[in-house]
């Protein structure tokens, strides 16, 4: 399925009209959300972490150039190779030419979203290179021929049924559905591939500008063997992710597993400071590194919006957000989902692509109450929908329906005559589904207007106060 | 001009508009380490309390024994239940050591050594061998994990492909959390590590947690209190 946020609200009205996916999403983020309030609880100092992780990338992304000249440097010393890639193509060009100087044919991937965004995997397997998810929920998505539905839940959309089905149908293994069963058929098939595999492909979580070295965070253990099995390493690193030192870790390491999978500590974290086997006779021969840029300079540019690029890919913001609770991550058409990918949408693929990304949103600021390094989504998202009218992206019905709104807005007397029309128009339509509003889904029933009105009971309201 | 440049210049050009990105005015460093030693155990046996209490949360097991005697003896428990004859270990004496009582109590025991295995042949070795016995440079208690180094270790497979993981870890190895941790050591020194904590896991059907994804399925940490002997192969 390929989606696409040009194609947003046909998404939606997929992923409205489909009840298992709704059931699965609203589940999984109940349940996450439950299990982060629980380990969040339990760290008293949870608000001066967050802003103390906040004025870390602050500096970060302040000084961006000066700690990507640190890390390259370190990285040199610690013999790892340091790759610059201007955009996705050249990411792609430079990983697939590591591969074929080496002779690669069979490549095992841990989860990334920035390999996600250059759309690596399409491309090494056009290029006759097996590129193999292990993450579970990634390699399950990956079988069933889709895009991640969440930043940490891959296959958050998918039901154990649906699950068990796909195996059975892409792998011809009997029919499962016990979580279990489905888990021991993967683990066996991707073992043998690890085992087997030239090359590995990783993330990164923290990049350390000082001691050249980085490190990825993960549960499953597959990160791991990834990086440990196969004689080369590529980590593909978005250039917002380096922190200074590795002494600022601990910060991060507190926030990041509660807000990500609600775990009080992830079950991995793995350090990479180099090729190991001339070391110590395992892992990797080589380590590559490729410093992304596709579109991060741009959104560096904006004085405000920069701070969106202090994102740690948590995916807090999906789970709390009742927008992506209700339409899950495809809907969004991107590898960047819920709030966040909001923001990042029109930023990093522009605002004609993007322009009802930043719409997807309530705005009411859950998203901001729980992320870990305190972006200011809901101000960013505002301030996107502003670039957007701007731009002239918006629909030219809208712009002039809200310039009528703000002409009766202005005018007390007109605006509740004006606002009077609708509620005695809907009065004429005895069932709440056929009032014809355009646009508005048709299987969801329309609210019926109160006969009393906002204006009087706020007036009986403030009355009753004097 | 390369990609490097382009991309520096990018930077630099974006540097030329001020940040508008309010500050959150002082460091905070001092508050959170305030807060954090007030919820501090003060001593061993407490920081000991509270790593069993965070490791058996996340499925771990933990045992306390007096010697490395007695450590050998639950292992090799544990071993003929599990009907295991083959068990790896990784590169540090201690780890050595207590393969050789393990040897006297089941004497076809076979062990595999990561030393004189090229990579190649210690990764199919250990992808066929059931339990790894591994020895960790900390254990840190305010989330019950565990801290290895591989420029000591020596290899990280035993640990990663074998299905059960014995740990043995000295009394003196704990500390508090891992801000103490990287007060403690030498970062140039350990550049390879991974830190671990609980066998490895997956949600990702329905949310549903199941143990031994990709990595070990149990996690058992014998804690010794006396020092270790010596001993070879």
């Amino acid at each position: 399925m390929k989606v696409s946020p040009l194609h947003t609200k046909r998404h939606i009205k997929d992923a409205l009209g489909n009840a298992s996916v709704r059931k699965a999403v609203m589940n999984a983020t109940d349940s996450t959300k439950v299990s982060r309030q629980k380990i969040v609880d339990q760290i008293p100092y949870w608000e001066i972490l967050r802003s103390k992780a906040h004025s870390i990338k602050k500096d970060v992304i302040e000084n961006l150039d000066k700690y990507l000249l640190q890390f390259e440097e370190n990285c040199a010393q610690n013999g790892i190779t340091v790759h610059w890639a201007s955009d996705a193509a050249e990411a792609r060009k430079i990983i697939l030419d590591i591969a074929q100087k080496n002779k690669v044919k069979k490549i095992v991937k841990s989860k990334s979203l920035t390999t996600e965004e250059i759309h690596l995997n399409d491309f090494l397997i056009e290029n006759g290179i097996e590129a193999l998810e292990t993450d579970l929920g990634e390699y399950i998505v990956q079988l069933n021929e889709q895009i991640p539905s969440h930043l940490i839940i891959p296959a958050m959309h998918l039901s154990r049924k649906d699950i068990g089905k796909l195996f059975a149908d892409k792998l011809g293994v009997d029919y499962t559905e016990e979580p279990v069963e489905l888990l021991e058929i993967a683990r066996k098939i991707l073992r043998e591939k690890f085992l087997y595999a030239d090359m590995g492909i990783t993330g990164v979580n923290f990049a350390f500008a000082s001691s050249g070295s980085f490190c990825i965070v993960e549960n499953e253990a597959n990160a791991h063997n990834t990086l440990s099995l196969p004689r080369i390493h590529v980590a593909v690193m978005g250039l917002e992710k380096i922190i200074p030192d590795v002494k600022y870790l601990p910060y991060f390491l507190k926030l990041l597993p509660p807000s990500a999978t609600g775990q009080k500590s992830s079950t991995y974290v793995n350090f990479v400071g180099g090729p190991s086997r001339t070391k110590y006779g395992e892992g990797p021969e080589q380590v590559h590194i490729v410093i992304l840029d596709n579109g991060r300079t741009k959104v560096l540019r904006n004085p405000k919006l920069r701070e969106t690029l202090f994102c740690i890919r948590c995916g807090a913001c999906l789970n709390i957000c009742p927008v992506y609770q209700q339409i899950g991550g495809h809907a969004y058409g991107w590898v960047y989902m819920g709030p966040i990918g909001a923001t990042l949408i029109p930023q990093y693929l522009g605002e004609k692509e993007g322009k009802l990304s930043p719409f997807l949103s309530s705005l009411c600021g859950a998203c901001y109450d729980v992320c870990p390094v305190k972006i200011n989504l809901p101000d960013h998202l505002l301030t996107l929908r502003n670039k957007i009218v701007e731009s002239g992206n918006s629909k030219a019905a809208e712009k002039a329906g809200f310039k009528l709104w703000s002409f009766f807005a202005s005018r007390p007397r007109l605006y509740r005559f004006a606002s009077w029309i609708p509620a005695k128009l809907q009065q004429l339509f005895p069932s709440e589904k056929a009032f014809p509003v355009p646009g508005y889904y048709k299987k969801r029933k329309f609210a019926r207007f109160d006969k009393n009105g906002f204006r009087k009971q706020f007036l009986e309201m403030k009355n009753k106060l004097k | 001009m390369s990609s490097r440049e382009l991309i520096l210049n990018r930077i630099k050009d974006a540097s030329k508009f001020p940040s508008e990105i309010p500050s959150v005015g002082f460091d905070f460093e001092n508050e959170i380490k305030k807060e954090i030693a007030a919820i501090t155990p003060k001593d061993n046996p407490g920081l000991w309390l509270q790593f069993q209490k965070e490791l058996e949360a996340i499925s771990g097991e933990f045992y306390s024994f007096f010697s490395m005697d007695e450590a050998a003896e639950i292992i090799s428990k544990l071993l003929l239940e599990l009907k295991i004859e083959k068990i790896g270990i990784s590169k540090e004496n201690i780890c050595n050591d207590v393969a050789i009582k393990l040897k006297e109590k089941i004497a076809s025991l076979e062990i595999v050594s990561p030393v004189e295995l090229n990579a190649e042949e210690r990764k199919k070795e250990f992808a066929a061998t059931e339990a790894a016995i591994v020895h960790p440079a900390f254990a840190v208690a305010d989330i019950g994990s565990l801290v290895f180094n591989y420029d000591t270790t020596g290899t990280s497979y035993p640990h990663f492909l074998c299905d059960n993981t014995f740990v043995i870890i000295n009394e003196n190895q704990i500390i508090a959390n891992q801000f103490e941790l990287f007060d403690k050591i030498d970062v140039e020194e350990s550049k390879n590590m991974v830190f671990v904590t609980g066998p490895s896991r997956t949600a990702d059907i329905e949310k549903v947690l199941v143990l031994g994804a990709h990595g070990p399925r149990r996690l058992l940490v014998i804690k010794i209190k006396n020092q270790i002997e010596r001993g070879s192969l």
